[in-house]
């Protein structure tokens, strides 16, 4: 059993993204499932966990909104689209939007997570 | 996500609480004043009201929720200086927007104890004196600061992503969420107390600047300065100050995961139903036992999730309630009589504190004439922090 302390679930988390591949959390004990990882689990208290690979890095949106009044730091770039897509076991996670030509897309379309490198350099791709 | 521990025993009660005299501020733009000026404001006000002895409060309960919006990190000790009560213990508690309840909280928490027979709680908060952008920034930063914040998102785009849910899960719409709004504005023009004194229609809200689509600028509640204070004691004491206690009869509290995306639905908010559950247990009572409630519209999509997770509405169902006009003054249940946090105004630590001075004051039968829910006995208050990271379902009677 490896125990892993916060800290390292997001190292483990970011290792992952950095050769390509979004990692998630399973509980050895009660088989929820955390994206992202995390390092105690929510239902049962178990801190045993197995990090896997969710492949299939498509999705469907759940949630959708644009940003038209940034906080004071983000202000140059106002009209960001974020969005939650829900991916397969029901796992989601909530990123900025990158909608094709500007063609808005709507809660109900397909997004795929792209990593550029490591966090924060990931966003959802519509499509 | 499955909730640890869904239900929690009420507390030993050693004494029942009273709420024995409230008082607040105006909510609004108070230009130029300090935080502490404005809780002295309303703590003195409450003082008057319960006709308390200054040398009976063994406990002072501050709730502030952001030191950054106002510059005065700390305030217990400055509140506590303008009220004239150096000596007496004296804390912050913070939870957001769900600050002022956890204040009261912690006041009802001493009182049933037996660990003090008197208590005061101040909320208060100032919001408008470091600008729009900042306040937006300084507010932001209370969501997660890895997965949340570093996206940009805003609290009005959390609570835009939930209506973007709910409008695709139940066939929501744009118009029942600018009615909320329409609602709560009509009941504000009543109360002398509040921000806004103006009527919206429906093609106000619509066409109102987008803030973060679905939501626009008058889907929101605003920037607010404003303090309000209650005065809590045990039941041998309540009597010597009032034949009219107003009895603290449950205060339900609950938390949530803090990642908004981990929710198994984006159009819920678990911890409302867990905290009103908590609630209901302790009181005995069910939502159908409610004459009014006051909710926390923080935006109105969270007026409509409100209804459904308080068991007002089924799920899915809270756009139909507001639409039927079961939750105006007069109808079924009337919810936010007072305006809300959308016209009354929302100065986060002053808000949960405001909804029990609201209660108090309906209970009484002493706020202004058309807007007096009548022959109230029961009534309820919905407070919650961040997407309902926090959550306080309280419940007040004659």
């Amino acid at each position: 059993m490896k125990l892993y302390g916060a800290h390292d679930v997001i190292r483990a988390f970011s290792a992952e993204l950095r050769k390509g591949r979004l990692a998630y959390a399973e509980c050895n004990t009660c088989s929820q499932k955390y994206l992202p990882p995390r390092a105690i689990c929510a239902i049962c208290g178990s801190t045993s966990f197995g990090i896997r690979e969710l492949e299939n890095r498509t999705g469907v949106i759940v949630a959708k909104t644009s940003v038209y009044y940034p906080p004071a730091r983000f202000s140059k770039e106002s009209g960001y689209v974020i969005a939650v897509v829900e991916f397969e076991k029901g796992l989601k996670f909530m990123a900025r939007l990158r909608e094709n030509n500007g063609k808005a897309c709507k809660v109900g379309d397909r997004a795929r997570l792209v990593i550029v490198s490591e966090l924060p350099d990931v966003y959802l791709e519509a499509g | 996500m499955v909730l640890l521990n869904p239900i929690t025993r009420g507390p030993e009660v050693k004494s029942r609480v009273a709420v024995v005299g409230v008082g607040q501020t105006k909510f609004g733009v108070h230009k130029g004043q300090a935080l502490s000026e404005l809780a002295a404001e309303a703590s003195f006000s409450a003082m008057a009201d319960a006709r308390v002895d200054h040398s009976d409060i063994g406990f002072v309960s501050v709730g502030v929720a952001s030191g950054s919006l106002s510059g005065q990190l700390s305030p217990a000790a400055s509140i506590l200086d303008a009220i004239g009560l150096v000596g007496v213990p004296c804390q912050r508690s913070e939870a957001a927007c769900a600050t002022g309840s956890a204040a009261i909280y912690a006041a009802y928490s001493h009182i049933s104890s037996g660990l003090a027979d008197t208590a005061i709680v101040i909320g208060a908060e100032i919001m408008t004196q470091v600008g729009t952008s900042s306040a937006t920034d300084y507010l932001a930063q209370m969501t997660d600061s890895r997965w949340e914040y570093s996206l940009g998102i805003t609290f009005p785009g959390m609570f835009a992503l939930m209506a973007s849910a709910h409008m695709k899960e139940f066939g929501t719409t744009e118009e029942d969420l600018a009615l909320v709004s329409c609602k709560n504005h009509r009941n504000a023009l009543k109360n002398e107390d509040a921000q806004f004194h103006k009527t919206v229609s429906v093609e106000d809200v619509l066409g109102s600047p987008p803030v973060a689509p679905p939501l626009k600028l008058l889907d929101c509640s605003p920037l607010s300065d404003g303090a309000a204070a209650v005065i809590l004691a045990s039941e041998e004491k309540a009597r010597t100050y009032t034949d009219t206690p107003v009895w603290v009869r449950a205060i339900g509290a609950a938390s949530s995961g803090n990642l908004l995306s981990e929710r198994k639905h984006l159009s819920s908010i678990p911890s409302i139903r867990l905290a009103a559950m908590r609630a209901f247990q302790q009181s005995g009572l069910s939502s159908r036992d409610m004459d009014f409630a006051e909710v926390h519209d923080c935006f109105t999509i969270a007026e409509i999730i409100a209804y459904e997770e308080l068991g007002f509405a089924e799920r899915g169902k809270g756009a139909k309630l507001l639409r039927d006009g079961a939750t105006e003054i007069g109808g079924d249940i009337p919810v936010n009589a007072s305006g809300g946090l959308k016209a009354k105004g929302h100065p986060l630590g002053a808000t949960g504190v405001g909804m029990v001075v609201e209660l108090t004051r309906q209970l009484r039968s002493e706020v202004e004439k058309s807007r007096q829910i009548k022959d109230a006995k029961v009534g309820l208050a919905q407070n919650m922090g961040l997407t309902g990271q926090y959550s306080y379902v309280s419940i007040y009677s004659r």
